[in-house]
């Protein structure tokens, strides 16, 4: 596995994730979302990122993860690049760069079953916890918001 | 003269094009010096002289055409794996790539191609295509004709004035002054706040400058119109002779610009119209001859700039229309009712060929008639924020005038709040703003089975709620937005021939907007057309009009409305759209039902609010009275109302009324015992059944529904009414 060393760790739905510094664009706070009716719960809103609109994805929603504990009220957006461009994830915490250089690369635990299995490529053992190392590009995937869209009543 | 210039504008596109795929040649053929079976770079070269044999069949020049030719045969053997790429064969090949710049060299000095012939070049291509043995080349006579040097012809070409430039660069530069746009417009905002001489000045400044650069910028990415319409002198061409017909197609102002998207989407409009003027409009050579005119027909395309829009004019000196026959159809069909078709004017009768469903009927040809009629024609131009007129010059032909935008990448729009979210409307939808306050809200707007209906103008316009469209119902309890104090914002919307109200809580301002697609799937939800910048920098998203017209399931509806008259048109024996249909019960009767468009309003009163005046019922709804008819009594079943003076009913409930219009929009009520449901269905009568009052019968869920006519049920009673008055006469005069 060709992962980065340098990892982008953050929190969400109470699981600790990761992703490639590379991939991250940049990290915001507090930025005003501006929601989409009728749009899965999976997408938050939008968001003016400097005269650009991204889209921000719900994170723990996207993922299908219980929420343990209210949302914060501020949360952070990490901004991606994705092949198709920026996207950006609402995240609960951030928990700073993590080398994953010396640490077991293992695959996703068991616990993470079903659909949002394919989101994550793999775990990082830390000390004290895994860091899932999220698959941007399918976590941004346009084809599974289109295939909500089309299932709704009319 | 302007004709002349078109053409050399073509030479020269002709000769930089060409320039451009030679020097491209060069460095193929170059490279298959050293790797002589690379396969994609012979394909490169082949596939340049292609091209440039194909132009030359188009302006006559007749000697690069040979010798494009004799260079693509050899590469066609090379292609195939027949013949290999020697060093001498790239070498020759590279010989005839210098003998067409010289030509072209030629042609753009003085347009010909010159004298100078190539027989020793051509001679050894057509070896090295035959596979003979090929003769050492002579040495070149030195002469005039070749004194160039091989440098000076290389750089030829390079005296272009056109630079050819990467579309998604266009684009990009478009989304930066979007952008630019979008902060000037925020420091306008900001700047009114401050009271500094020398910034407001700059500001104004700025505010000068971004707009010219808006307008060059945009003007980077104008298409001619000529590269849309450069086919359809063949296309013309072949749909003439299938007709039977001779037709000459000009075209004045190739030269008009648009926006790329824009030329997309005007292209299979033009196509329809060109088709229809060939099929339709123009006559057979011994017609025209007939009438008067040359025997081949002329279509003049013209297209020009005027008032930061652009104009196309469509125009053939065809038959024109004929207004009779078009009303008779319309009226066949059910469009227009009977008692209309007299009152209306010309132009209105030529617009009925915009409506969906008209040109469908009868005109079938092998060409046009497939029911891609005048209405898609429309629908496309409107979508993009354009209108078209017709103008019918009956027996000389006819002109479609189509106007359109120069862009559509900064739009203005108006911008609404709902629910604390805003929402941007483009501005071409938009027909009126209307203010309905509480009282009148809860008085002109009526529910027809669940669809709202504001009465504006005497005209029924459905009304949407945003937020239930959006799926943001409020909470009941939730009290209701300090600012719209229970008044209603409703912003008019059209689509084609619809009109829908849509309410909102607020209408704020118009902007100018830029247009930014959605993306990551959400481009999918059908309601919205993309999401824009505001000053202030929020986020607003672009409402499609054309798609919440769909979600709400209007589009059906609307279609009805078309034809809605069509019931109360009579003699319609089939109506292939769908109808509305309202069914109420009458006691002692087979289920009936009527057109809904003819019902405005269902009430239900007590019965002690039902007097009675001699033979007629009258109601009091509020301060107007109400004439009543009692559908049972006037078909034949027993009056249930005459007990109204001798007992009171057992049932004691309220009556239900179905309030209806006459033709002069006064109104009166029918009396029934239940109201059903409101149905849409394909209205196909059945014959049996038909009497004075009822048109006819279909089946609906299985049983046999009588279809009433609302005027002859009117005929019925002012018949019954006369009879009973005649009654009463002669009874007095027996006494």
């Amino acid at each position: 596995m060709s992962d980065g060393k340098q990892v982008c760790s953050f929190v969400a739905g109470g699981q600790l994730f990761g992703v490639e510094v590379e991939k991250v664009q940049e990290i915001i706070r507090c930025y005003q979302v501006s929601s989409v009716p009728l749009a899965p719960p999976s997408v938050a809103g939008l968001i003016n990122l400097r005269g650009e609109i991204v889209v921000a994805l719900d994170l723990a929603r996207r993922l299908e993860l219980e929420a343990t504990s209210p949302r914060t009220k501020s949360p952070f957006h990490v901004v991606l690049r994705t092949a198709d461009g920026p996207a950006s994830l609402l995240v609960d915490e951030i928990h700073g760069v993590v080398d994953t250089t010396s640490l077991a690369f293992e695959p996703p635990p068991e616990t993470v079953r079903g659909n949002p299995r394919r989101f994550i490529r793999g775990a990082f053992q830390l000390a004290d916890r895994l860091l899932l190392a999220l698959d941007i590009e399918e976590v941004a995937r346009a084809s599974d918001i289109k295939a909500w869209i089309g299932e709704q009543p009319k | 003269m302007s004709q002349l210039s078109h053409q050399d504008e073509r030479v020269k596109e002709f000769l930089a094009e060409s320039h451009e795929n030679l020097c491209a040649c060069d460095i193929d053929l170059l490279a298959l010096e050293t790797d002589p079976t690379d396969r994609n770079r012979i394909a490169s070269v082949f596939r340049a002289l292609h091209t440039l044999k194909g132009t030359c069949g188009f302006f006559d020049f007749k000697k690069l055409e040979v010798l494009a030719h004799a260079g693509e045969s050899v590469l066609s053997k090379a292609r195939t794996g027949d013949l290999a790429v020697t060093a001498e064969v790239a070498a020759t090949l590279l010989e005839l790539v210098d003998a067409i710049r010289r030509t072209l060299a030629h042609i753009e000095k003085d347009g010909s191609e010159g004298d100078e012939e190539e027989p020793y070049l051509l001679e050894r291509l057509r070896c090295f295509h035959e596979k003979k043995p090929v003769e050492p080349a002579p040495a070149r006579a030195p002469g005039p004709p070749s004194t160039r040097s091989l440098a000076e012809t290389l750089l030829l070409g390079s005296n272009e004035r056109t630079v050819r430039v990467d579309v998604s660069l266009l684009d990009r530069l478009m989304n930066l002054v979007g952008e630019l746009v979008l902060t000037r417009n925020q420091l306008l905002e900001n700047v009114a706040e401050v009271d500094d001489r020398t910034l407001t000045m700059s500001s104004q400044r700025l505010n000068l400058v971004t707009s010219e650069l808006q307008e060059w910028v945009m003007r980077t990415r104008l298409q001619r119109i000529g590269s849309i319409i450069s086919k359809f002198p063949r296309i013309v061409r072949d749909l003439a002779t299938g007709a039977g017909k001779r037709v000459r197609f000009e075209v004045d102002g190739a030269e008009t610009e648009l926006d790329r998207s824009i030329l997309e989407t005007i292209k299979d409009p033009l196509l329809h119209l060109l088709r229809n003027a060939v099929d339709h409009g123009l006559e057979p050579p011994d017609v025209r001859v007939k009438a008067g005119k040359p025997p081949e027909g002329r279509i003049l395309l013209r297209a020009y700039h005027d008032s930061g829009q652009v104009n196309i004019e469509f125009e053939d000196d065809g038959s024109g229309i004929n207004v009779d026959a078009v009303l008779v159809k319309a009226v066949a069909i059910g469009i227009v009712p009977r008692d209309r078709a007299a009152t209306m004017s010309q132009q209105e009768i030529i617009n009925l060929i915009f409506l969906p469903g008209f040109s469908t009927a009868e005109r079938v040809t092998s060409i046009s008639g497939r029911g891609v009629g005048a209405d898609v024609v429309r629908n496309n131009v409107e979508r993009i924020g354009g209108s078209v007129e017709l103008v019918n010059r009956p027996g000389h032909g006819v002109t479609f005038k189509i106007r359109i935008p120069l862009t559509l990448a900064i739009v203005p729009a108006l911008i609404v709040t709902c629910r604390d979210k805003r929402y941007a409307i483009p501005q071409a939808n938009l027909v009126e703003l209307l203010r309905v306050t509480k009282e009148e809200a809860s008085s002109r707007i009526e529910i027809l089975h669940s669809w709202p209906v504001y009465r504006l103008r005497n005209r029924l316009l459905p009304i949407l709620h945003l937020e239930k469209l959006l799926g943001l119902e409020r909470p009941a309890k939730e009290p209701s937005q300090p600012e719209n104090d229970g008044d209603l914002s409703i912003v008019v919307l059209q689509v084609g021939e619809r009109q829908f109200g849509l309410t909102v809580d607020l209408v704020s301002d118009t902007q100018e907007i830029v247009v930014k697609p959605l993306n990551r799937g959400l481009e999918c939800i059908p309601v919205y057309s993309g999401a824009t910048i505001l000053g202030d920098g929020g986020l607003a998203l672009i409402l499609d009009v054309d798609g919440i017209a769909e979600r709400a399931g209007l589009k059906s509806a609307a279609s009805q409305l078309a034809v809605r008259d069509s019931l109360d048109a009579g003699r319609l024996q089939r109506a292939t759209s769908q109808v509305m249909l309202l069914l109420v019960e009458v006691v002692g009767q087979a289920p009936m039902a009527l057109s809904l468009s003819r019902a405005i309003r269902l009430i239900e009163l007590e019965r002690g609010s039902i007097v009675r005046a001699g033979p007629e019922l009258f109601a009091h709804i509020g301060t107007r009275v109400l004439p009543l008819l009692e559908l049972g009594a006037l078909l034949g079943s027993p009056s249930r109302l005459d007990f109204l003076q001798t007992k009171v009913p057992e049932d004691g409930g309220g009556l239900h009324i179905v309030v209806c219009t006459t033709p002069g929009d006064r109104c009166f009520g029918l009396v029934v015992d239940r109201i059903v449901d409101v149905i849409e269905i394909p209205l196909e009568l059945e014959g049996c059944g038909r009497r004075l009052g009822v048109r006819g019968t279909i089946t609906i869920d299985g049983l046999i529904t009588q279809i009433l006519d609302v005027d002859e049920v009117l005929e019925l009673a002012e018949a019954k009414l006369r009879g009973d008055r005649s009654a009463v006469e002669v009874s007095n005069v027996g006494r």
